[in-house]
C-alpha cells in the first residue's frame, strides 16, 4: 500500500519536472481555450449585429406589373415595416442577377407572372427567393421577413375569395368586381401590416444577472474547464518505450498509477487556473456571492472535473491505439460540452435528449452553477456527480486490474 | 515504384482494420453527423406557456394551431406558475389569451387580444411570436372580411341574411381548399455546398472536408513512424534515397485516397442526394492533394507522433470553426475577406481547385526535395 502511495507522489514529482522544463508551452495550453472561445464569440457577434451602415439590399423583381404587386412593393418600400435595416429596389430580373452576382444583393424576389390573378383565383403561386451564396445569412433573414409578409397575403387571400364570392353572388360585374377586391385586397394588407398591437408585449426582467452575456461567460468558463483538463491530461502523456515499460513492471509499478498522478496533477492545475478566472469573471460581471457559494461551486467543479478525467483515463485503459484514443477523448468531450448546455440552454433540446440527460453529470453541474450564480440558489446537490466519481472509479480500477492481469 | 508499392501492400496488410477504418472514416462521420444534426432539428422545439383565461370556441382553436406548429412545444399552466417558470428559465416565452377573446373577435376589434411575455434570455420569442400573431390576426381577418360582406350586401342594397358565424366557416372552408401561396429560397452557382432550405442541417460535403482533413493528417503517421534514424540508416544499402522513398509513399497514399474520394461522390449521391458533377471532383481532387501535401510536410518536421496527433485534432478543431461549419461566417467575411484565405475548405467549398495553400505547399516540397540529402552525404 505505501508502495502505490510512493510510486504514485514519485509519478507526481515526475510530471511537475515535466511541466517545468516545458514551461514555454503552459501559457499555449492556458490560452487555447480562451482564444478558440474568443474567436466564437466574435463570429456570434458579427453574426447577430450585422453591419449596421450596410442594410440588408434585396431586390424585388415584377414579373407580373400588376397594381396589386405594385401596392405591395410601395407599402413594403415606403412603410418602415421592415426596419431601417433592409433597403428593397424594384429591379428588372437580368439586373438583379447580375447584381447578385456582383454581391451587391443579399436576394431578390420574383413575384411570378399572374400572380395576382391566380391569387384571386385561388391558385397556388410560389414566390421564389434567389440568395447569394457569399450572404447566405441574409438571404435567411430575406426568407424569413418574405415568409412572414406571404402569411399576411395568405390570411388575406382566403378573405379576398370570400368577398370575390359574395360579390359575384350579389351581381356585381366583373370590372366593378375587380376595382373593389383591389381596394379590399389594399385595406386587408395594411391591415395585416398593422397586426403588432394585436399583442401586448412584456418583458420579465428577474435578475440583473440574468441575461444572455452572463448565461454565457459562465458558460465559457466552464467550457474552458473542460478544454484545459483535456489538454493538461494528454500534456502530461508520455510515450514509454518497450524497455521502459518493461523495467518499470519489474519495480512493481503499474500503468494506473501513472495515469491516476496524471488525474491529480491536471486537476490540480485546472483548479487553481478556473479559480482564477472565475476571480477574473466576477470582477466582470460583479454577481454576488457569499462565502458557502464559493465552496459549493468549487465542491462542484471538483467533482465533475473528476469524473471528466476519470473517463478520460478508462479510455486510455480500453484504447491502446493513440490515433483512436484521442478520437474517442474529443468525441466524448465534444458530447459532454454540447450536453451540459453550455452552448445551447437544455430546454431548447429535444424530448428524447433531455430524458438522457438527467444521466449526464455535466449537465447537473452546470445546472447548479447556474442555478448559485444566475437564480441565487443558496442550496445544490452533489448526489448525482458523487455517484459518477464511484462509478468512473470503480470502472477504472476494474478496468486496469483486468488489463494487468491479462499482461501478466 | 513498383517495388515502394508491393512493400506498403505488405504493411497495409498488417494494419488493415486501422487503415480501413481511418479511410472510411470521412463518410461514416458525415452520415452519423448529417442523420443526427437533422433529428435534432426536427425534434427541436421551442417550449412556451399558454394560459387560457378565455373558455370558448374559438380560444380553444386558437391553441390548437398553437399546439400544432411543429417548432414549438406548448405547456397550459395558469398564470402565475407560467410566469414562474418563465423566470427560472424553464419556458421561452408565456401567452396569455385575454378573457373576452373571442368576444373582441368578433366585435372587430382587436387591441391587446394576447399578452406575451418574454424574458431576457428568450432565444427565439420573435418567431414564436409571429407565429402566434399570425393565427390571431387570421381570427381578425375573416371577421373583417365578415363584415365586409356585410357592408357590401348594404351598399349594392342586396337583401342578405347576414351571420358571423356562417361566414367565418365559409372562409376557414376556403383557406382550407387551397394551399396558396409559398416561397421557396434557392442559391445559383457551382458551390460544393447546396444551402436549399428543406434540406440538412449540416452539409454532407462541409462535415466530409473536416473529417477527411483529421483523416488524411492522422494517416500520415507513416511518415514519423519511418522517419527516424535507426530506418533511415538502411537506406544507404539500397537504391532509394530517403527523400525519393517518401515523396513516392506519398504519391502511393494519395493515389489511395483519390480512389477512396471517388467512391464517396458516388455514395453521397446515393445517400444524401448530392448532385454529382466535374466541378465537384475536380474539386475535393484540388482539396485532398492540399490536405496531403499539407500533412506530409507537417508530418516531417515532427518526431513523435503523439505531438503530430495532438497538433492534428487541434487544427481539425480550428478548421470546425475558420470554416463555418457549425457558426456561419458571412457576416465576418463581409467584413474581414482575408478570412477567407485563412479557411483550408475555402476553395473547396467554392467549388474550385486551386486553393492558395495548395500553391504554398508544392513549393515548399520542391524546395525541400532540391536540397541535398544529409544520409547519402553522411554515410
Amino acid at each position: 500500500m505505501i508502495h502505490i502511495f510512493s510510486h504514485i507522489s514519485l509519478f507526481i514529482k515526475n510530471n511537475v519536472k515535466q511541466i517545468k522544463r516545458k514551461w514555454y508551452l503552459l501559457p499555449l495550453l492556458l490560452l487555447f481555450p480562451i482564444i478558440l472561445i474568443g474567436l466564437i464569440a466574435i463570429i456570434f457577434s458579427a453574426l447577430f449585429q450585422p453591419e449596421k451602415a450596410d442594410p440588408i439590399h434585396i431586390g424585388l423583381v415584377d414579373l407580373d406589373q400588376s397594381k396589386e404587386i405594385q401596392m405591395i412593393t410601395t407599402a413594403l418600400t415606403e412603410t418602415n415595416h421592415l426596419g431601417s435595416m433592409v433597403k428593397l429596389s424594384v429591379l428588372k430580373e437580368h439586373i438583379a442577377s447580375e447584381q447578385l452576382d456582383d454581391n451587391q444583393l443579399s436576394a431578390y424576389v420574383v413575384f411570378p407572372k399572374d400572380f395576382t390573378n391566380h391569387l384571386y383565383q385561388g391558385k397556388s403561386v410560389k414566390l421564389s427567393i434567389v440568395g447569394n451564396n457569399q450572404r447566405a445569412n441574409e438571404a435567411y433573414i430575406v426568407k424569413e421577413l418574405m415568409d412572414s409578409v406571404t402569411r399576411h397575403i395568405n390570411t388575406s387571400q382566403a378573405n379576398i375569395l370570400l368577398l370575390n364570392d359574395y360579390a359575384d353572388r350579389f351581381g356585381m360585374d366583373y370590372g366593378e368586381r375587380r376595382e373593389y377586391l383591389f381596394e379590399q385586397f389594399k385595406s386587408f394588407f395594411l391591415f395585416s401590416l398593422s397586426k403588432d398591437k394585436l399583442m401586448d408585449e412584456e418583458k420579465l426582467v428577474n435578475e440583473a444577472t440574468a441575461s444572455p452575456f452572463h448565461y454565457y461567460t459562465i458558460a465559457a468558463w466552464f467550457v474552458s474547464i473542460i478544454v484545459w483538463l483535456l489538454l493538461f491530461f494528454n500534456f502530461l502523456y508520455k510515450e514509454d518505450v518497450v524497455r521502459i515499460k518493461k523495467r518499470m513492471m519489474l519495480y512493481g509499478v503499474k500503468e494506473w498509477q501513472q495515469i491516476l498522478a496524471r488525474v491529480i496533477v491536471s486537476l490540480f492545475i485546472v483548479m487553481i487556473v478556473s479559480a482564477l478566472f472565475f476571480i477574473g469573471i466576477q470582477r466582470v460581471l460583479a454577481f454576488e456571492l457569499y462565502v458557502e457559494d464559493y465552496f459549493r461551486i468549487g465542491i462542484i467543479i471538483f467533482l465533475s472535473s473528476l469524473s471528466y478525467l476519470m473517463i478520460l483515463s478508462v479510455i486510455e485503459v480500453i484504447v491502446t491505439s493513440q490515433k483512436l484514443r484521442l478520437l474517442c477523448q474529443v468525441i466524448v468531450t465534444g458530447l459532454l460540452i454540447v450536453l451540459s448546455g453550455a452552448l445551447l440552454p437544455v430546454i431548447y433540446f429535444p424530448l428524447a435528449f433531455q430524458d438522457v440527460l438527467s444521466y449526464v453529470f455535466t449537465t447537473e453541474a452546470f445546472y447548479w452553477i447556474q442555478e448559485i450564480i444566475l437564480n441565487d440558489r443558496f442550496y445544490a446537490e452533489y448526489n448525482m456527480l458523487l455517484i459518477m466519481n464511484g462509478i468512473c472509479l470503480i470502472v477504472f480500477i476494474v478496468l486496469s486490474l483486468w488489463k494487468e492481469r491479462v499482461r501478466a | 515504384m513498383i517495388n515502394i508499392i508491393q512493400t506498403r501492400l505488405i504493411q497495409w496488410k498488417k494494419h488493415s482494420l486501422q487503415l480501413l477504418f481511418w479511410l472510411l472514416f470521412p463518410i461514416v462521420v458525415t452520415w452519423i453527423v448529417v442523420t443526427v444534426g437533422n433529428t435534432f432539428q426536427d425534434d427541436m422545439k421551442i417550449p412556451i406557456g399558454i394560459v387560457l383565461q378565455d373558455d370558448t370556441i374559438l380560444a380553444k382553436d386558437l391553441y390548437e394551431s398553437i399546439h400544432a406548429t411543429p417548432f414549438i412545444r406548448t405547456y397550459t399552466l395558469d398564470e402565475r406558475e407560467a410566469l414562474h417558470k418563465l423566470e427560472k428559465h424553464e419556458l421561452d416565452s408565456v401567452f396569455v389569451i385575454q378573457e373576452g377573446y373571442e368576444e373582441h373577435i368578433r366585435q372587430g376589434s382587436r387591441n391587446a387580444l394576447i399578452t406575451a411575455y418574454e424574458s431576457d434570455v428568450s432565444l427565439a420569442y420573435t418567431p414564436v411570436s409571429e407565429m402566434i400573431m399570425s393565427y390571431v390576426q387570421q381570427d381578425a381577418g375573416r371577421s373583417k372580411a365578415a363584415y365586409a360582406v356585410k357592408e357590401l350586401a348594404e351598399q349594392l342594397h342586396v337583401h342578405f341574411d347576414w351571420n358571423w358565424d356562417d361566414l367565418i366557416v365559409r372562409s376557414k372552408e376556403i383557406e382550407k381548399k387551397q394551399d396558396l401561396l409559398q416561397t421557396r429560397l434557392t442559391f445559383p452557382g457551382n458551390g460544393i455546398v447546396h444551402r436549399d432550405e428543406g434540406k440538412n442541417l449540416f452539409q454532407p460535403w462541409h462535415i466530409w472536408a473536416l473529417a477527411a482533413f483529421l483523416s488524411t493528417l492522422l494517416l500520415f503517421d507513416w511518415v514519423i513512424k519511418e522517419n527516424n534514424p535507426a530506418i533511415l540508416k538502411r537506406f544507404v544499402f539500397t537504391n532509394v534515397s530517403p527523400k525519393s522513398y517518401f515523396v513516392r509513399n506519398m504519391y502511393v497514399y494519395i493515389a489511395l485516397f483519390f480512389t477512396i474520394d471517388l467512391l464517396t461522390a458516388f455514395a453521397f449521391k446515393y445517400i444524401f442526394d448530392e448532385p454529382l458533377s466535374l466541378t465537384l471532383i475536380v474539386s475535393i481532387l484540388g482539396y485532398h492533394l492540399m490536405i496531403s501535401l499539407g500533412a506530409f510536410l507537417l508530418a516531417l518536421m515532427i518526431r513523435k507522433t503523439f505531438v503530430y496527433y495532438a497538433i492534428a485534432f487541434i487544427l481539425t478543431f480550428i478548421s470546425v470553426i475558420v470554416s463555418g461549419a457549425i457558426i456561419p461566417l458571412d457576416g465576418l467575411l463581409g467584413r474581414y475577406p482575408w478570412l477567407h484565405f485563412l479557411n483550408p475548405l475555402a476553395a473547396f467549398l467554392d467549388g474550385d481547385f486551386f486553393h492558395i495553400g495548395l500553391g504554398v505547399f508544392i513549393v515548399i516540397l520542391l524546395l525541400w526535395y532540391g536540397r541535398k540529402e544529409e544520409y547519402h552525404a553522411a554515410s
